[in-house]
């Protein structure tokens, strides 16, 4: 799963390189534009629907924080 | 129009459009801190469409638009529910999207709005810790007693409607965390460069000269410091209107490239 995670990513920011143990948000790899549309990435290749109350930076922080809401909708 | 009390109420709508399962499409990209900026000084309201939600900022002269909706068609179908609004004051809606040719835009479009202005996002990747700059004795950080000249100055140059223009709270916020330069002038700001760094990134929010003090390169010392400030950043990173070729041109030879990023600034037409 987390190398699908890795995948979005990349494609929303390929100037970067998303690793394991970074905070997107507190490093500034990641804006309030690219979460929107990790959101809408997420949606699509894992077939879910992540919550309004689920869309906050904390959640997708990290890519252990990422993949802790996916295994909450169910994805493994 | 309702007036909006908390950010839950935004949540909410959130929820209920993602629970169609139909798709979502929005222009809502202001942080929570944000949205909470505008509660306290209550200028934010809200409108229901049947699978959309329109949020509406209340500025001077105008209102700013922001959307969530299950698809294009339907936020076309529902901003019947903001006629009303529309054919009073000034919308601005911002659309911002890697897609030069998105359908939120021909939605507006075909709804009678027109396109007001296109900024483009440019960037680059550099990290350079050891850039020098020379010191220079008429440019200073800014402090906060400087902060309603600085918003004079800000109001004054810039388009509100195309630039989003910071209230004194984030200039102050700004002043506080060192992130204004100015250039003085018999004790008067005659030049200014603002900034914010997240991280690896470093953004230039707002970088002015005043028009009798061009071209003696009072603008590119600014930017020599706004780029010492980010020296430890790896993206430099700002928004340019597409139409400024001159300020294009001077940021490429910095190293800045236009990314695939769009901010199309729409306003409706009978009040262009």
């Amino acid at each position: 799963m987390n190398n699908r995670i890795l995948e979005k990513l990349k494609e929303i920011r390929p100037e970067f390189h998303f690793e394991e143990n970074i905070n997107f948000i507190e490093s500034g790899m990641l804006d309030s534009f690219d979460i929107v549309s990790l959101v809408t990435a997420l949606d699509e290749e894992f077939k879910i629907s992540i919550e309004g109350t689920d869309i906050l930076p904390e959640n997708f922080s990290t890519l252990e924080a990422i993949s802790n809401l996916l295994k909450k909708y169910g994805c493994n | 129009m309702i007036p909006l009390t908390t950010f839950e109420t935004i949540i909410e709508n959130i929820n209920q459009i993602k629970s169609f399962k139909k798709g979502y499409v929005t222009n809502l990209f202001k942080t929570e801190k944000d949205i909470k900026s505008y509660l306290k000084q209550s200028k934010i309201f809200y409108s229901l469409g049947s699978e959309s939600f329109f949020l509406i900022i209340e500025n001077d002269s105008f209102y700013n638009l922001f959307f969530i909706s299950t698809s294009n068609s339907q936020l076309s179908k529902d901003l019947s529910v903001l006629k009303k609004l529309i054919n009073c004051k000034p919308i601005v809606v911002d659309i911002v999207t890697k897609d030069a040719f998105p359908l939120e835009k021909k939605v507006f479009e075909e709804n009678d709005f027109k396109n007001y202005t296109t900024l483009v996002r440019m960037s680059r990747m550099k990290y350079d810790p050891d850039i020098q700059t020379e010191s220079n004795p008429n440019i200073f950080l800014a402090k906060s007693e400087q902060v309603e000249e600085i918003l004079g100055l800000l109001y004054t140059n810039f388009d509100q409607k195309a630039e989003q223009l910071p209230d004194k709270v984030q200039v102050l916020e700004w002043i506080n965390n060192n992130c204004i330069y100015t250039y003085m002038h018999d004790s008067k700001i005659i030049g200014l460069i603002i900034f914010e760094i997240i991280g690896i990134t470093l953004y230039l929010r707002y970088w002015f000269v005043n028009a009798g003090f061009r071209d003696r390169k009072i603008g590119s010392e600014l930017f020599s410091y706004f780029l010492h400030a980010g020296k430890e950043t790896k993206r430099q990173l700002f928004w340019v209107l597409q139409s400024n070729e001159n300020a294009i041109k001077r940021y490429k030879h910095f190293g800045f490239e236009a990314e695939n990023m769009f901010n199309f600034v729409l306003i409706n037409k009978n009040k262009i």
